[in-house]
């Protein structure tokens, strides 16, 4: 369901500290859609979703948002002696005057949305007890408790384990379609942004290129930025296209 | 409550301490007008501040840790401690009044955080890194402006003087001075129990705190505004108290839920307590008043060491 842009990105520099990172950047991204930024280490994807949450500000250009943003770092480490309820309800801060405290409704929206992504069960316990993929999911329930239309995730899926990341991506893709949630992630995986987004971000040294997912990412595309070898699969039982990377070192097992 | 205003050089028993304030409203008891006026003119209001300064204190290192996230914070660490200190010392090398003194202090403990503020703020923005360097940098400054003022001091009269202050006591407490500094105290302390949920979500660090849609800046400057209230508040009538809010909150977190609204109240009503009994301590561990800042740093530095290493060991 898309209803106009939620997010429009016109003329966009982003640099880091002295470094032009990415040069003149256009895009927008209807509301209830998906981008993907795929691209090698030190590329600037994660400099590019920091601009695009507010975080930092860009070099030039400029990044309209119509709606909130709500910004999950790639380290989720955090240190807090919040249990579970408490850390979702810090979410609501938006709506709070300085002299509010959170009240019932907000805990209904925080234990809703804590529901929603299956840790009900853990509202009490300590965050601090959590596995890295549940506080992942807790950070995201925070997120959505803060009511935000556009969600920005940086690298989300780098420390979970494969069924946490199936688990995930489902989430995001209910909270698309039921939510009409704008969600733009960093991933290492072709194949994750190839599978759960409409459009793709792709960026190489020097290079970058933005369109429909599957218009622009191929075997070569993906040579191009990674400078590593890719090829192509067919699965046959459910019809999905894979890119898989060949490593051209041999290791003799 | 009862038994830190009965006990000392003087003693009495809680029974008179309850016949004491009946009288208050009803004059109802023959009593010693001696032990009555010890009390009600010494003891009372040398209690109320202990308990005051305490709650103060310990909510300012409860407030603080949560801001930087940083369990081994105290509020000498923004320098406020400092500045009122010099304040304090100023005014006891300029005049004999003691409301001068007072005032002196509670002045520079906010020049102090003034300072900080221009010295810690670059383009709009402060980061937890440069608010620490900041208060470093200030209370050096007005550190050596204590030495200076020290050092020109009569060695006679003066210098005992400002150095028994800088120790810190509750002995010039009086009704006057708590109301002068009582009712800025509580309700900066009130303040910062409000921001108790603003400080959980300041507490996640700076962009997680923006991307959740809080004004960090705004928010954290508050809650620093309230601390050097307080802090300024207490050096003033108190001197340098140090450990408090450093152990305080620790012990707090025994016994309270772990978001800062909880932790607040339990900070401060534990501080309270705690000043009470190290405020009896100074008075009776020996026939000569011992300072305040010896006392909590004699039992809050080895009591810190122990919660540290239970902490590390858990």
């Amino acid at each position: 369901m898309h209803e106009g842009n939620l997010l429009t990105v016109s003329n966009l520099t982003v640099q880091r500290g002295k470094k032009r990172l990415i040069e003149n950047l256009d895009f927008e991204l209807p509301q209830g859609s998906c981008l993907g930024v795929v691209g090698p280490n030190g590329v600037g994807k994660s400099s590019l979703l920091r601009v695009l949450a507010g975080l930092d500000d860009p070099a030039s250009g400029s990044v309209v948002v119509s709606g909130t943003v709500a910004y999950l770092p790639q380290d989720v480490n955090l240190k807090s002696d919040l249990n579970v309820l408490e850390m979702v309800l810090l979410g609501r801060a938006r709506y709070l005057k300085w002299y509010q405290q959170p009240n019932s409704i907000d805990r209904t929206e925080a234990k809703k949305w804590l529901e929603m992504v299956s840790l009900e069960h853990l509202a009490t316990a300590s965050f601090m007890t959590l596995s890295g993929g549940q506080k992942q999911l807790v950070l995201i329930a925070q997120a959505l408790t803060s009511d935000c239309d556009l969600l920005i995730l940086d690298e989300p899926s780098s420390a979970l384990d494969l069924q946490n990341q199936e688990k995930l991506f489902a989430i995001l893709s209910e909270l698309q379609d039921v939510n009409s949630l704008t969600v733009v992630f960093s991933t290492h995986d072709p194949n994750q942004a190839y599978h759960h987004c409409e459009q793709l971000m792709m960026l190489g040294f020097g290079q970058q290129q933005h369109g429909q997912c599957k218009a622009i990412m191929n075997v070569s595309s993906l040579k191009e930025i990674y400078k590593v070898n890719f090829e192509e699969v067919e699965w046959k039982s459910n019809n999905l296209k894979y890119f898989i990377h060949v490593p051209t070192t041999r290791f003799n097992i | 409550m009862a038994k830190g205003t009965t006990s000392g050089q003087l003693n009495s028993s809680v029974a008179d301490l309850g016949k004491i304030l009946v009288n208050l409203f009803h004059p109802t008891f023959e009593l010693d007008s001696i032990v009555e006026r010890v009390i009600l003119l010494i003891r009372i209001p040398r209690a109320l501040t202990a308990m005051i300064c305490g709650a103060g204190l310990a909510a300012c290192g409860c407030a603080l840790q949560g801001v930087f996230a940083n369990p081994l914070i105290g509020p000498q660490i923004i320098g406020v401690y400092s500045g009122a200190a010099f304040g304090g010392a100023l005014g006891i090398l300029i005049s004999e009044n003691s409301f001068l003194t007072l005032s002196f202090s509670f002045l520079f403990g906010l020049v102090a955080m003034i300072l900080v503020f221009v010295v810690a703020r670059v383009q709009g923005y402060t980061s937890r890194l440069t608010l620490v360097l900041a208060g470093i940098v200030s209370s050096s400054f007005f550190l050596a402006l204590v030495s200076m003022v020290k050092f020109v001091a009569d060695p006679d009269d003066k210098l005992p003087a400002i150095t028994y202050w800088l120790m810190g006591s509750f002995a010039t407490a009086s009704y006057a001075k708590i109301q002068f500094v009582g009712p800025l105290i509580l309700v900066a302390l009130l303040a910062l129990i409000i921001l108790g949920y603003r400080i959980d979500v300041l507490n996640l660090g700076d962009d997680h705190a923006k991307s959740l849609g809080l004004k960090v800046e705004r928010n954290r400057w508050s809650v620093l505004g309230l601390v050097t209230v307080i802090c300024a508040g207490v050096v003033s009538v108190a001197g340098v108290v140090g450990w408090v809010g450093l152990v305080v909150p620790h012990i707090a977190r025994n016994f309270s839920k772990s978001n800062h609204f909880s932790l607040l109240i339990v900070s401060a009503f534990i501080g309270a307590y705690y000043m009470m009994i190290i405020d009896y301590l100074c008075r009776g561990l020996s026939s000569m008043e011992i300072p305040l800042g010896v006392i909590t740093a004699l039992i809050g530095a080895p009591f810190f060491a122990y919660l540290l290493r239970r902490r590390l060991g858990s």
